[in-house]
């Protein structure tokens, strides 16, 4: 069954946070629209950006990957050489303010990708038409959206005001609007920031040069932050929406198990293969239904999540001690069974996403000998752990876990090879305290989930370890208005399973290679090569020499390697 | 009895080996009659091409508009003397810093138009009587890497050491508040300008707010807001800087849109490329010095008479007056400045010279620094990369906001010798220099609190 590891995918956000925080020229333009209004005390600016880009599939399909039926249709898609990508992006964004206290934003994405223009779903030709997870071999109309467009969707929409309470000052939020606490740079699952908004690693991982604020989604909500005393604050928030964290689908270049798709409307087995199946068997055609999968079931309810945080300056600590609560709603998945057939089949499977999970984290931030630090320690109760291939919805395995991660920021003096380079580091730590409930599904070494007792076949390790790192040298007026820069990323499981959906595996992960320039503060043009890494075993399955087992199902397959340009300016 | 105090005297002669002393009173007696409040030479010199200092510039042009923040030339009838071009340069040499120098040299058609020296420079009664005293009170720490004892002016109106100098920089008067909305760009070698962003500044001197609690512990307060372009927009910076840098250092964060949280960012100093810099500009050389001052040797080598520029009332009025656009196509031509819109004066400059100290590491192995002895925030240094090669040129451009008794330095002037590009930073443009908490044009009242980088990430719109 299809286990999860989405942390491949943080690599883009990434340079993001690196450029922004070394400050040396991102994609930047010059004539941004500053509305002009009559009245003095209201501000207003609409912006725009534009991206574009083109991806080529840089390595050739693994046949061990097309001979599982379960992998072939994502990597049947495109082979070596074809356009993977060939996508235009929006996003506008309008602000607007009333005597710098009051005011509101709103913003919203468009897309198109042509390289999707053909929504046929391909497989290996070696099956059929048993393979193809999708009904008719033609994209969901959920898939088709996200994936080709054209289409579009609002982000941001709320109002904000600053009040004063007595003699607080007090910041609010009301509407769809993102907030992310804690320190995290590249992890979204081992701090306390897991699933306090939707993740769109889809966009992340096949839009190279997207936005951070396309990429960490808002959801209706009421927030505020009151400004205690001078060196403590606390804040609050509570929600009106929930919305998953999107994941690739499956059938498209970067999804990997072939039905994996929020939208559902795909097939595990699909009708000729479960046709095949009962006349294998001997038995009667019809005897065997079809596998499908149903996507996001029963969704949570809308309100109900909240989370509380202070925090604290002490001036003894010159930095800053963050304290965190909150109750909410799973956004990433466990992959469950709706139940079974007579045949011992499933009669569906489909993503279940966990209610009134608690979790408790502090957080640091401070300078240490010029490097800007920040490390947090999270306890999560009644979490969705890893679950086994037999699960029934309702019976998910959850427990405690704990969780750490430390991050470093620095930036290097230029040298005779670069002008001057900034990195991040970040490594985190995830550990089961204790399994709370239906242990048995638990797919950890030594319990019921993971039959094999192999942490290669995916199974939870007792804890685990994981590591991103950024480095970006940089070398300006390389020509006249132009900088030239080379982002490197690497992201990692480094030792173990995490017992989390999403935790991290040992081996899986992504790394990328760029050359950016920017060109006149206007224009950025980036040309980027795509890895992953992924530890599979080769056996045979249904009598061909396949992959027969993956430490991190989900995870992008190696052979997807891509090379990417992205041009892209806001005006 | 004696035995005791001895030991006890002896610790505080050991504490003042850190501790510089200020001067003797005999000395500062020379405040408010041979030398200005703040210590300038009152008289002109022998020539006449500095005349004696009578009280500033404190009356307002009639074309200025009464709290517009936009300061129409007070000398616009002023013709320029003479001009100094690379052909005549020789004759000038002594006035001529390195830096013009070498800018007349590279390029023939450079030239820096001198016009009558005009002591513009007014200060409040208030800064001034605080001068004379921090005369005899100031002291440094750290080996002059801090300040203790100093309040609201001057901190050494009779500097003895490059430090001091060099403090009488960092804590030159500039009102207690300045707001503006500041503009960068740059012009690169094939001539085109390119603008690398506006900001909402605000500049904020507790050191000069009588009423702050912080006033003894901070000098300056800087909140930077990125309006251009467009793809930081939403961005902000928060740098506080200490008085005494022993005891604590320079403090640091950075608002990032997206996740709407502020992180620590102890990297935005030094030799760290100044975001609209195009790369061409350091950290510390905002206001051509700014920071902590632990990673050279300040020497001072004296005082001279230097060509630097001043009064440019023409080049903030083509900037704030008519849109940043416009201003930017006037003045920002191939190579450098339009010297149409630049003013050079003689004045008398204190001169530092900044050697790396050993074992520390800076992209300039050295700095000459030229401090105007009527507003030591305004000036110019000769910066020098590691092969002691000259590598950029940088000046302040000043003017005197005669309707509120301040003198303005803010914005500064790059030139890269080795990339020949150009940067403008901090200039004032669409719109008024919002100065001073009260009278007409006051920038907003900020708390303590408001300073605060969970107060930044609450008001975060992006």
């Amino acid at each position: 069954m299809a286990r999860k590891t989405g942390s491949a995918y943080c690599g883009r956000y990434v340079k993001q946070t690196i450029s922004v925080l070394t400050c040396c020229g991102l994609p930047f333009a010059a004539s941004a629209f500053q509305l002009k209004l009559e009245d003095p005390d209201w501000t207003a600016r609409w912006d725009n950006t534009l991206r574009y880009n083109v991806g080529v599939r840089a390595q050739k399909q693994d046949q061990g990957l097309l001979n599982n039926a379960r992998y072939d249709d994502s990597d049947s898609k495109f082979d070596r050489g074809d356009v993977v990508t060939n996508r235009i992006d929006v996003m506008s964004e309008f602000d607007f303010k009333y005597k710098k206290r009051y005011g509101g934003r709103v913003s919203a994405a468009g897309w198109y990708d042509d390289a999707y223009r053909d929504t046929d779903v391909k497989s290996n030709p070696a099956f059929g038409n048993t393979s193809t997870a999708y009904p008719g071999a033609r994209y969901s109309s959920y898939t088709e959206r996200w994936n080709r467009g054209p289409s579009g969707e609002l982000l941001d929409a709320f109002v904000f005001g600053r009040f004063d309470v007595g003699s607080v000052p007090v910041d609010g939020r009301l509407g769809r609007h993102n907030l992310y606490w804690g320190e995290s740079i590249f992890s979204f699952v081992h701090g306390v920031s897991y699933s306090q908004g939707p993740v769109d690693l889809r966009k992340l991982g096949s839009t190279p040069g997207a936005e951070a604020k396309e990429l960490y989604l808002p959801q209706n909500q009421i927030s505020g932050e009151a400004q205690l005393a001078d060196n403590f604050s606390v804040g609050a928030q509570y929600f009106f929406e929930w919305d998953p964290s999107r994941l690739p689908d499956g059938g498209t270049y970067l999804g990997a198990v072939d039905f994996s798709s929020l939208g559902g409307n795909t097939y595990v087995v699909n009708p000729a293969a479960a046709a095949a199946i009962a006349s294998g068997a001997g038995l009667p055609p019809g005897s065997i239904g079809p596998v499908p999968f149903l996507g996001v079931q029963d969704r949570p309810k809308n309100s109900g999540d909240w989370g509380v945080k202070a925090t604290w300056r002490p001036e003894v600590l010159d930095g800053a001690l963050g304290f965190y609560y909150r109750e909410f709603t799973d956004r990433f998945p466990q992959y469950v069974l709706g139940g079974f057939q007579e045949s011992g089949l499933p009669t569906d499977l489909r993503l279940s996403y966990l209610r009134k999970t608690k979790l408790a984290g502090i957080s640091l931030s401070k300078e240490v000998g010029g490097l800007s630090v920040g490390a947090e320690m999270v306890y999560r109760m009644d979490t969705g752990l890893l679950n086994g291939d037999a699960t029934l919805v309702g019976d998910e395995p959850r427990g405690d876990t704990f969780h750490a991660l430390v991050n470093v920021l620095g930036l290097m003096p230029g040298n005779a090879v670069f002008d001057s380079a900034s990195y991040v580091a970040e490594l985190t730590y995830s550990r089961l305290q204790k399994v709370t409930s239906h242990a048995e599904n638990f797919s950890g070494v030594g319990y019921g989930g993971c039959p094999t007792n192999d942490k290669w076949d995916g199974c939870a390790t007792r804890d685990a370890w994981g590591v991103a790192l950024a480095f970006t040298p940089v070398w300006y007026q390389v020509f006249p208005g132009i900088d030239l820069k080379a982002p490197l990323f690497l992201q990692t499981g480094l030792k173990g399973n995490s017992p989390v959906p999403f935790g991290g595996n040992q081996g899986a992960g992504s790394y990328s290679i760029g050359l950016t320039a920017d060109v006149r503060s206007k224009y950025n043009v980036s040309l980027q090569y795509n890895g992953y890494l992924l530890k599979t075993k080769e056996g045979v399955v249904n009598g061909l020499p396949a992959v027969s087992s993956v430490n991190g199902v989900g995870n992008t397959f190696d052979d997807r390697g891509w090379v990417s340009l992205t041009l892209k300016t806001t005006f | 009895m004696k035995k005791l105090i001895l030991p006890f005297a002896w610790l505080l002669i050991a504490s003042a080996g850190v501790a510089q002393a200020a001067v003797p009173a005999d000395e500062a007696k020379q405040l408010g009659s041979a030398l200005t409040p703040w210590g300038a030479e009152a008289a002109g010199n022998k020539d006449g091409s500095i005349p004696p200092y009578t009280g500033g510039l404190q009356k307002s042009p009639a074309e200025f508009k009464e709290g517009s923040g936009i300061y129409p030339d007070p000398y616009k009838d002023d013709k320029p003397l003479f001009s100094i071009t690379s052909k005549n340069m020789a004759q000038y040499a002594d006035k001529l810093t390195e830096g013009q120098k070498a800018l007349l040299t590279r390029y023939p058609d450079y030239k820096m138009d001198v016009y009558p020296t005009r002591r513009s420079v007014a200060m409040p009664q208030a800064v001034l009587d605080a001068s004379v005293k921090n005369a005899t009170r100031t002291q440094t720490t750290g080996n002059g890497v801090g300040i203790t004892g100093a309040e609201g002016g001057t901190p050494f109106p009779i500097p003895k050491t490059g430090h001091e100098v060099m403090w009488n920089h960092l804590l030159a008067y500039g009102g207690d508040v300045a707001e503006f909305t500041s503009s960068n760009f740059y012009v690169d070698q094939s001539g085109r300008k390119t603008s690398t962003g506006n900001s909402q500044m605000r500049y904020e001197y507790p050191y000069y707010q009588p009423e702050n609690p912080e006033r003894n512990t901070y000098y300056l307060k800087q909140n930077t807001s990125a309006m251009e372009p467009a793809a930081l927009a939403g961005q902000q910076f928060v740098i506080l800087d200490p008085l005494d840098f022993t005891t604590g250092d320079r403090r640091a964060w950075q608002y990032v849109p997206g996740q709407r949280r502020v992180k620590v960012a102890p990297e935005l100093a030094y030799d760290t490329p100044f975001q609209a810099g195009a790369g061409m500009v350091t950290l510390d050389d905002v206001g051509v010095f700014s920071g902590r001052m632990d990673r050279y040797d300040f020497k001072l080598i004296g005082k001279k008479e230097v060509y630097i520029p001043y009064n440019l009332y023409k080049l903030y009025g083509a900037l704030q007056s008519n849109g940043f656009e416009k201003g930017m196509e006037a003045v920002g031509s191939p190579k450098f400045v339009n010297p149409d819109y630049m003013r050079w004066e003689l004045h008398r400059v204190w001169v530092v010279e900044a050697t790396l100290l050993p074992g520390k590491r800076h992209l300039y192995s050295k700095r000459v620094f030229y401090w105007d002895e009527d507003n030591a925030g305004a000036g110019m240094s000769d910066q020098y990369d590691n092969a002691g090669k000259l590598l950029r040129v940088n000046m302040t451009m000043s003017i005197q906001l005669y309707d509120k008794v301040i003198p303005y330095a803010i914005p500064w002037l790059v030139y890269d010798l080795s990339n020949n590009v150009y940067v403008m930073c901090g200039m004032p443009s669409n719109g008024p220099i919002k100065a001073g908490l009260k009278g007409p044009m006051a920038a907003d009242t900020w708390s303590k609190g408001d300073w605060s980088p969970d107060a930044i990430a609450a008001r975060g719109v992006r």
